[in-house]
């Protein structure tokens, strides 16, 4: 008597989203080189920064991205202090754009300068690219909005002896998949946002080789293999670039409700839309709830930022948190606490990857297209694994966090659906 | 007294899940009153004819839950709200760690479960009919428990059903069982060839709990309470009668509910007779002629439907039974009651918890006494101007929309106050001779109703005392042994605060008349069997 | 007589709203999952409109 599932027609959303998640895993970003960000990046121009989360104006931007963009402009040599720095951008002289709309990304402040090296990610099925620029560890650091000249200083050997090192050891090895390490990290405790532990190792041991056989001094490759090994987070700009890259692929899709871009600068969160190319939505970065590293404390953290949730938009990172039983803390502390993050995403998205998977849950695959009307509908709002800043410019990293995506953004951006589409 | 209140935007509770945290408070040191509740218009209002609506619940919307609690000092007012605020957080940690799996949409977890075959929905009655038209999207069939879903809705959803061959049980079906499982208020009975079609929850409940103590139960199917209306047509009646057919595990059917609309009635007895196994059909007050012509074996009340079932299924003729106890026994208990009543108390008093109860009550009573005054007549001439207060014979149901919904308290099966109240009012009137009691067990009713209800009963016949007056109390407790709050125990608890327990709900207002009358009904009620 | 439905020999039982009938179930043994409703899009009439205009497409 029972007729079974359901037959129902698909209709022009669910069809364009289809498209969008098909496009996405069908997707193959490999990194092939490191190259300057002005010689690759598209529209970059001299005196301008790209920068993470939706665009800004240096008067609306916040004190860690504003601190970043200070060393930026040191780095370069545009100024000689910080200071000054920060008068050349209040006198309008520093063009700001946001990486997601230069074919990048940018962990945290996400500022990314001319004259950084920047990984080369290609889509081999696509042809569309993706660039990051290189990690530079933990704590003091650029992307934290330190500026310090220690953290100038590590920008810049990385550009006198990593940078090139890389490049020459990239033209050895040829195009590495980056999906197949992401994958084996999944199985490996990563969950490709807070931990890149294990994905950083295997990056490490396909480089080595090729990085010996460069022939450039010993103690140089011994130096950034040392520095690479010791960063566990050196493979997040891959996973980054990867995710951005597939990400890419599957936006503006006529039709699609998918979100292609989740990303924050401090002061908005923004997403993005595949039907909706062209368009931010956004609404205030909230705080993020902060594990601190010792010596800080509650009050602390600065507004959520950094290109980083390119992670979740993937459907990894906090999506599949119940991969990285190191990093729970960050979720709320059990294992079970993980898990039901892992479910609870899995009902704001409408498609499962096919090749990152979930050993602990059977090897079910990892959450993939989040819809703009599942959120709203369900009131879930993604969760997010984040690094977590200073306040103020200059500190540097506080803590790992776990943060929501605002659901105005995805109110406003079915608002502007259902006007485009409705 | 002092009043405070909390509110915390945004967040959802089920109205059961709060009803038992407002209890829980209530029961506090201190606390004069306490609700936890979602700041809908209705519950607003009840707070403001409480008095302890607050400018901040007031500013509230539905989506809010709001805690107020009226107490002693502005010190135990604070802490009996942060104890509100453990007591959800802890649930919200229990169901953390407990539940295998927490799903917030029923996509998620049909998506987990491929395999699942039925919906259990019982979210409020604006948003039951969305997640029943999901369910049967996704294959599946579906039982609303969920009340207030528009008539329209439910013949659209009934007609996708039938289309798609599954079967959509209720709005408003409180009772099913499927193999052996009981969904919504349902009791534990035993397995056997005996299967119910039932428009009423309480009738299948009462007919279910006494076939369990015979031949057993195969299935019950709960249609909701509308489905035999015209504009529905019987749809869930019909796909039922056919399930239990199809059925090898059922040999014999009953069908229970309201007398159906005449075209209705025709389509069910018609579908009915070509089974082929033996149907019982009781249409409470209806004309058992037709039911007869068809072929089909009538049954006055909920009792008589049961027995009959039984009788037929061990290939006895179906006979009708007045009292299960002996007609000695029987005279000798009644007059035990009413040889103490004054010469003024001449009324009963009806007070039920299952509105298919109070109706074969009221049936009974007209027939061996003459009319009744209820919330829910059997003429529109007898309606109650005011449901509290009684006239004459009266009978009022307590699971109606006037003391539940649109007062935001929930079923009386669960919750007694507003029952006991009742009981204790119709105490002080001089004119009651008898107080007529349903109880209802099984799983989703409270975990000793007779308990709450004794205490009740013992005030009851306290303040009739200190008038000058004995005051008759006369139950019936519908479930089995094996519920979780055992038919056993309930009754003993009842017959230990002085009430006459009857077996059936039936034998209860019989039992009523006799001692309203002085006993003058008993030769009508044993010649012509009523 | 036709094949019996599947339901009733192995119902398999999704218990959409109160928790109280999931508790219920499982304390009968029978076969269930929970799903922990919440009001479609917060109760934001607006959106919830905006989303069956959707549903149409």
């Amino acid at each position: 008597m029972n007729k079974g599932e359901g037959v129902r027609e698909l209709g022009k959303i669910e069809e364009a989203n289809e498209k969008a998640v098909k496009k996405i895993m069908e997707a193959k970003p490999t990194v092939i080189g490191i190259k300057k960000a002005r010689d690759v990046i598209p529209g970059t121009k001299e005196h301008m920064l790209l920068h993470a989360g939706p665009p800004i104006t240096w008067e609306r931007m916040c004190d860690p991205q504003r601190g970043a963009v200070m060393g930026a402009a040191v780095f370069e040599g545009w100024v000689d202090t910080p200071e000054e720095a920060a008068k050349m951008a209040e006198r309008g002289e520093i063009e700001f754009a946001a990486c997601h709309d230069h074919d990048s990304v940018g962990p945290m402040a996400g500022i990314t300068s001319p004259s950084m090296s920047v990984y080369v990610v290609k889509n081999e099925v696509h042809g569309n690219m993706a660039y990051c620029n290189l990690n530079e560890g933990l704590g003091k650091v650029l992307r934290y909005g330190a500026y310090s000249e220690e953290v100038l200083d590590r920008l810049r050997w990385m550009e006198s002896e990593m940078a090139p090192l890389l490049a020459e050891a990239f033209k050895r090895s040829g195009p590495i998949d980056l999906v197949g390490i992401m994958a084996k990290a999944l199985h490996m405790g990563d969950e490709l946002h807070c931990r890149n532990t294990a994905a950083s190792l295997i990056f490490l041991k396909t480089m080595s080789p090729h990085m010996v056989e460069t022939g450039f001094d010993g103690k140089i490759v011994s130096r950034v293999m040392e520095f690479m090994g010791r960063n566990e987070l050196t493979f997040l700009q891959l996973s980054m670039a990867a995710s951005k890259a597939m990400l890419d692929a599957g936006h503006g899709i006529d039709y699609s409700t998918v979100v292609t871009t989740m990303t924050r600068n401090g002061t908005d969160f923004g997403i993005r839309v595949s039907g909706l190319p062209g368009q931010w939505f956004t609404a205030p970065a909230p705080k993020p709830k902060t594990l601190f590293f010792p010596g800080f404390k509650e009050g602390d953290e600065g507004g959520d930022i950094g290109d980083s949730a390119i992670m979740e938009t993937m459907g990894l990172g906090n999506f599949a948190c119940i991969c990285a039983p190191a990093v729970v803390q960050v979720v709320g502390g059990t294992v079970k606490d993980a898990e039901n993050f892992t479910r609870e995403m899995r009902e704001v998205t409408i498609a499962r990857h096919k090749a990152f998977t979930i050993p602990y849950m059977n090897f079910e695959g990892t959450s993939l297209g989040i819809d703009i009307r599942k959120v709203v509908e369900t009131g879930i709002e993604p969760s997010i694994n984040t690094g977590v800043t200073h306040k103020k410019a200059g500190v540097g990293g506080v803590g790992f966090g776990l943060v929501r995506a605002p659901m105005d953004c995805f109110k406003k951006a079915l608002r502007a659906f259902v006007e485009k589409y409705g | 007294m002092v009043i405070r209140s909390r509110v915390y935007k945004g967040e959802y509770r089920d109205s059961i899940f709060l009803m038992r945290i407002s209890q829980q408070l209530g029961s506090l040191d201190g606390v004069r009153q306490a609700s936890a509740l979602m700041a809908t218009d209705a519950n607003k209002c009840l707070l403001r004819e409480a008095g302890t609506l607050t400018d901040e619940v007031e500013r509230a919307g539905p989506n809010d839950l709001a805690i107020v609690v009226d107490t002693v000092s502005p010190e135990r007012a604070e802490e009996v709200i942060s104890k509100a605020r453990e007591m959800m957080v802890e649930a919200a940690k229990e169901l953390a760690e407990k539940v295998e799996v927490i799903y917030r949409t029923l996509d998620a977890a049909a998506e987990a479960r491929p395999d699942s075959n039925l919906v259990l929905v019982s979210v409020p009655g604006a948003f039951a009919a969305r997640e029943a038209e999901r369910a049967l999207e996704l294959g599946k069939h579906v039982m609303i428990f969920s009340d207030g879903v528009p008539l329209e809705n439910e013949v659209r959803l009934k007609r996708i059903g039938r289309e798609r061959g599954l079967l959509v049980m209720g709005p408003d079906c409180g009772t099913s069982i499927i193999n052996g499982i009981g969904l919504g208020f349902a009791d534990v009975v035993n397995r056997g060839p005996i299967g119910i079609v039932a428009a009423a929850g309480t009738g299948a409940q009462a007919v279910s709990s006494l076939i369990s103590a015979g031949p057993g139960v195969s299935h019950v199917i709960g249609t909701g309470s509308r489905d035999l209306h015209d504009e529905v047509g019987g749809i869930t009646m019909l796909m039922g009668i056919q399930y239990l057919a199809d059925d090898p595990g059922t040999q014999t059917i009953v069908l229970i509910s309201k007398p159906p609309a005449p075209t209705v009635s025709k389509k069910v007895l018609d579908a009915a007779k070509q089974v082929g196994k033996p149907i019982v059909v009781c249409f409470l007050g209806g004309d058992p002629k037709i039911i007869e012509e068809a072929g089909l074996i009538p049954a006055t009340t909920l009792e008589d439907a049961a027995v009959k079932a039984m009788a037929v299924q061990r290939g006895e003729k179906p006979k009708s039974m007045i009292f299960s106890a002996s007609f000695d026994e029987v005279r000798k208990t009644a007059e035990e009651e009413y040889s103490r009543l004054e010469p003024g108390q001449r009324y009963i008093r009806g007070i039920y918890s299952g509105g298919t109860f109070c109706n074969e009550a009221m049936l009974i009573v007209r027939d061996l006494i003459g009319d009744a005054y209820s919330n829910i007549p059997l003429k529109p001439e007898l309606k109650l101007e005011d449901s509290n207060r009684s006239r004459e014979h009266t009978f009022v149901d307590y699971g109606e929309d006037e003391f539940t919904a649109k007062i935001g308290k929930p079923h009386p099966m669960i919750y007694h106050e507003l029952r006991q109240k009742r009981m204790l009012a119709e105490a002080s009137d001089p004119e009651t001779a008898v107080i007529l009691l349903d109880i209802v067990l099984g799983h989703g009713a409270d975990m000793d109703p007779a308990g709450a209800l004794a205490k009740t009963i013992i005030r009851a016949k306290k303040i009739a005392e200190e008038g000058g007056r004995y005051l008759s109390v006369v139950a019936s407790v519908c479930g089995t042994p094996q519920d979780p709050q055992d038919l056993t125990s309930q009754e003993e608890k009842l017959r230990g605060a002085g009430a006459v327990v009857m077996p059936s709900n039936a034998q209860a207002a019989r039992m009523t008349a006799l001692i309203a009358t002085r006993g003058k009904v008993w030769e009508r009620m044993v010649e012509e069997k009523l | 007589m036709r094949e019996p439905a599947r339901f009733l020999r192995e119902p398999k039982i999704i218990n959409v709203g109160a928790k109280h009938f999931y508790d219920d179930l499982k304390s009968q043994g029978a076969d269930t999952v929970h799903v922990d409703w919440r009001p479609p899009a917060g109760g934001d009439r607006e959106m919830a409109d905006l989303l069956d205009k959707l549903k149409k497409l």
